[in-house]
């Protein structure tokens, strides 16, 4: 750089502080809202039992499909069932195999990664696997798997995070072969620190950013999977309310009740909108330049 | 004779959120049909402002404001509506650029960039503008040219790259050919040859040039008269021998001193440039160079030097002229 | 370029034998006895014994794993537990709606999502570019088959404009082919055109600030060409890679939507299949579909070379 005071530099100095200026205070307006929501929909999801004005199973048979009203403010479903409760619970149905999936699917994809990434006779046989894994469609092999487990909750959330782990696994490895070639890592590496301190003590802390990224976007995703599953018969079995399941019901009476569809279906949205705005904002967050 | 290209009081402002940033501020210059010319300052002087000011090339929606005159052949470019500055670039006016590799786009041959300009501006079809691609590349010096036509920029030497760029500048055979830095990231030996392919083909087309560089001693060597740039501003300007033997700013002896390693006057700090600069249009009311200036005094950055005759074909704008003649 | 392709093909062969493995494993995570299922529970010990014998149940699992692998690789995927017929001709029945469903889904994604992206690039930072954001996030947040509900009360309830089930083969007349297909592929274009758009805008946008942008009008290139040849041209491999990629979204999606629109594609096989537990049709639409999704991906890397001549180089000396 010339050592003068230029317009040009100037110019560009300016429209880039500008810039970044902007961006960092819109990233941080939408990881605040993406927090936000998600904030509100975790405490509906939690609260649920109290604010559920009756049991998501209530059936009640002279209630049946009646529109949204000040007694049912989502209305009822063919079987009379109050569809606030019911969507209510569905919410922690939904959070609860979306959020354990994208968990146990990035702590293990973090693992996989990071000894892949380190060891490199690991990489040859883990990285395979995962590439064989993610030439199935996650919902695809989801399904298989479902399908051959057999049709709960708990094999729902098994099979998804089955299905997630490679990708994390990929993203994991790669942020670890950037960070082994960092000085400090050699550094501490010539200390004489084992493998294991290196790796998970000092390597791990370091390929988190991405993977707390990757993490909101598979929570967003395995609960429009879960969801989808119940649409192909391979997921949360009914008649527990899942929100898969409340807007399986809804398909049937869809040409009578549009809130059936409608409401429940705004909740599931919000709740994807809300996970994805977090992870865009926490990845541009970290991540300014990308 | 009438100028080829005649710049007057040209003014470039750019709109940004702290307000507006005047790049070039009152440039004037002419050039004359079959002249190279020479505008010379440090990187971000305006220089190229200038000359991407004359092509119209910035967004005039967002970003940039002109004002001032750039006739060409009388018309006034400044004043042309859009339609008529595609006309006029790459068939009236044509630029180079520095860096070759980025200038040319890396997924079509140069062939199809040479013809490009050729079906825009000449509505040639296939056949013929291979043709003349093919000669155009003969021209600029490129060994077996016919085969040539076909390689995508990557697979060219920076040579040879920067002979395709200048190929398909002149394909159209401009009145104006603007050269931004065509020799800066060329080796030396390289460096004289497409100066000399240059300044040949100029004399064979009898087109004006507008030389941008750096580099005092390559002006000195090819060009007729010079201006040298300091923030926007013309310094000084002149016969290029008279400025390169008796250069009276003392920006352009700074310039001059440093000319064959002018490379480490760059490795200054750089806080320099990013620190509290005030926006242009109100930077200093004295002289833009006081504060590098190792004979300013205290009027200099209060009081705004003029652009005064010095000489038989110079003119300078600093107020110590005659102290630093005299050399108090 | 052959080295390239080569190396591409060896890949490949090397994910299709992972891929048999995990689509084998999967199918023998089964509880229960496959022959006991065809059978059901009132036959008799005698006879399920018998069956297991003549499917070769009683070998050791990896003599089984080698004659599944050699059988499908000569297109052999078995025997439907409850269709009388092949797996493979099974799937080839209901293939071309899923095809066609993906096909003119994946059309209309890039149709709107180019133009879009490359329009919020041009103008980023303005109206147009915050519409298309907002529409890209939309389109990301609404699962395909939420938004095919809302299509059908639209279009099908309401406005009473579209079918709302079934489907009608290209063979029997465009326009009766794409009043069934209208909302069963807007439904999966949505998704799909929006992580299109999103890549699009943020490469083209990259492009932008390119230096031979400026050459080209400099050459008195006009504002369209510029975008649209000299700077999309340049950001295609970006788009190519996404568009392999979330083919396989499109590809899953498309069973729900099936389902949803009562399409009678491999979608609706596989549900009556889940249903059922027949297990080797299951088994015979994933690994269909993989391997779809795979060819994809195989002709995206290909393209890499015919659109950026420097993949060439990279492929050959790499």
């Amino acid at each position: 750089m010339p050592d003068e005071r230029s317009a040009l530099a100037l110019k560009s100095a300016l429209r880039e502080q500008r810039m970044l200026v902007l961006r960092s205070a819109l990233d941080k307006r939408m990881a605040v809202a993406g927090f936000a929501i998600m904030t509100v929909i975790v405490l509906l999801a939690v609260l649920a039992p109290v604010l559920a004005p009756a049991g998501p199973y209530e059936i009640n048979p002279l209630d049946r499909l009646l529109p949204p009203s000040s007694k049912h403010w989502f209305g009822t479903d063919a079987l009379g069932r109050d569809l606030l409760s019911r969507t209510l619970y569905g919410l922690r149905i939904s959070l609860a195999v979306g959020g354990s999936t994208a968990l146990a699917s990035s702590a293990l994809g973090l693992l996989l990664g990071l000894l892949s990434g380190y060891f490199s006779f690991a990489e040859n046989i883990i990285m395979r696997i995962c590439e064989g894994m993610m030439a199935i469609p996650p919902m695809l092999l989801a399904i298989a798997l479902v399908a051959a487990l057999g049709s709960t909750s708990f094999n729902v959330f098994l099979s998804l995070s089955v299905a997630y782990m490679p990708l994390v696994a990929r993203v994991a490895r790669s942020s670890t072969l950037s960070v082994r070639e960092q000085t400090y890592i050699e550094a501490i590496k010539s200390q004489g620190a084992s493998w294991a301190r290196v790796l998970f003590g000092h390597i791990a802390p370091n390929v988190m950013s991405p993977i707390i990224v990757q993490t909101t976007y598979i929570f967003a995703s395995a609960i429009i999977i879960e969801a989808a599953l119940s649409f192909l018969g391979a997921g949360v079995p009914p008649p527990a309310p899942s929100l898969g399941n409340v807007l399986y019901d809804a398909k049937s009476v869809i040409f009578s009740a549009w809130w059936t569809t409608v409401l429940p279906g705004i909740v599931m949205m919000l709740t994807v909108l809300g996970l994805n705005i977090l992870g865009d904002g926490i990845r541009d967050v970290m991540d300014p330049a990308g | 004779m009438e100028p080829l290209l005649k710049v007057d009081n040209l003014k470039t402002e750019f709109r940004t959120l702290r307000g507006i940033v005047t790049a070039v501020d009152g440039v004037s210059f002419e050039v004359r049909a079959g002249e190279m010319f020479g505008l010379v300052g440090e990187s971000g002087c305006g220089k190229s402002v200038t000359s991407q000011s004359i092509m119209r090339l910035y967004d005039e929606k967002k970003l940039a404001r002109h004002s001032g005159l750039a006739l060409l052949d009388g018309e006034n470019l400044l004043a042309a509506s859009q339609k008529r500055m595609r006309q006029i670039r790459g068939r009236d006016v044509s630029m180079i650029f520095q860096d070759a590799l980025s200038a040319l786009n890396p997924v079509f041959t140069i062939g199809w960039q040479i013809k490009e300009v050729l079906r825009i501006h000449q509505k040639l079809g296939n056949k013929e503008s291979r043709e003349k691609a093919v000669d155009m590349l003969r021209l600029t010096g490129i060994p077996s040219p016919e085969t040539r036509v076909d390689s995508y920029p990557h697979e060219l030497s920076g040579g040879m790259r920067q002979r395709a760029m200048i190929a398909m500048a002149l394909v159209c055979k401009p009145k104006l050919l603007i050269a931004d830095e065509p020799t800066t990231a060329l080796d030396v030996t390289i460096q004289a040859q497409i100066m000399e392919m240059i300044a040949d083909l100029k004399s064979s087309l009898n087109m004006g040039v507008v030389l941008i560089t750096h580099d005092l001693g390559v002006v000195a060597q090819t060009c007729s008269r010079v201006v040298v740039m300091y923030l926007g501003q013309i310094v000084e300007e002149g016969d290029a021998s008279d400025i390169f033997y008796h250069p009276l700013h003392p920006y352009t002896k700074g310039l001059l001193e440093s000319s064959p390693s002018i490379r480490t006057k760059r490795g200054a700090p750089l806080h320099v440039i990013q620190g509290s600069v005030p926006p242009l249009d109100k930077a200093g009311s004295g002289c833009r160079f006081a504060d590098r200036c190792p004979y300013a005094d205290k009027l200099c950055s209060s009081v705004p030097p003029m652009l005064v005759n010095a000489g038989a074909t110079q003119k300078v704008r600093c107020r110590k002229l005659g102290s630093i003649e005299s050399g108090v | 370029m052959l080295n390239y392709l080569a190396k591409r093909l060896i890949h490949v062969i090397s994910t299709l034998l992972i891929l048999s493995v995990i689509i084998f494993g999967v199918l023998h995570l089964t509880p229960g006895d496959p022959a006991r299922i065809m059978l059901g529970p009132d036959a008799s010990e005698e006879t399920v014994e018998s069956l297991r014998e003549e499917l070769g149940l009683k070998s050791s699992l990896p003599i089984q794993y080698l004659r599944w692998v050699a059988n499908a690789a000569q297109g052999n995927l078995g025997m439907s537990y409850f269709r009388s017929e092949p797996v493979l001709s099974a799937i080839g029945k209901h293939i071309s709606p899923t095809i066609a469903l993906s096909v003119w889904s994946q059309l209309l994604a890039l149709l709107v999502a180019i133009p879009a992206g490359v329009f919020a690039a041009k103008g980023k930072g303005g109206k147009v570019d915050a519409i298309v954001a907002a529409g890209t996030l939309a389109g990301i947040s609404l699962p395909s088959f939420l938004f095919s509900l809302l299509l059908i009360l639209i279009f099908g309830v309401w406005l009473k404009w579209l079918p709302v089930s079934g489907y009608k083969a290209i063979s029997g007349g465009l326009g009766n082919h794409f009043r069934y297909l209208a909302l069963p592929v807007m439904s999966l274009a949505f998704m799909q055109a929006a992580y299109i758009a999103r890549i699009t805008r943020s490469t083209v946008a990259d492009v932008l600030n390119c230096e031979y942008i400026k050459t080209a009008a400099a050459k008195g290139v006009k504002g369209w060409e510029i975008m649209f040849k000299h700077a999309l041209r340049n950001a295609f491999n970006p788009i190519l890679t996404t568009i392999g990629q979330t083919f396989g979204l499109l590809l899953s999606g498309a069973s729900v939507i099936e389902a949803i629109f009562n399409i009678p594609g491999l979608g609706q096989l596989m549900v009556s299949s889940i249903l059922k537990r027949d297990y080797p049709v299951i088994q015979g639409v994933v690994l269909v579909t993989s391997i779809i999704y795979i060819a994809i991906n195989l002709a995206v890397d290909l393209l890499y070379g015919v659109v950026d001549p420097r993949v060439r180089i990279a492929g050959e000396s790499g």
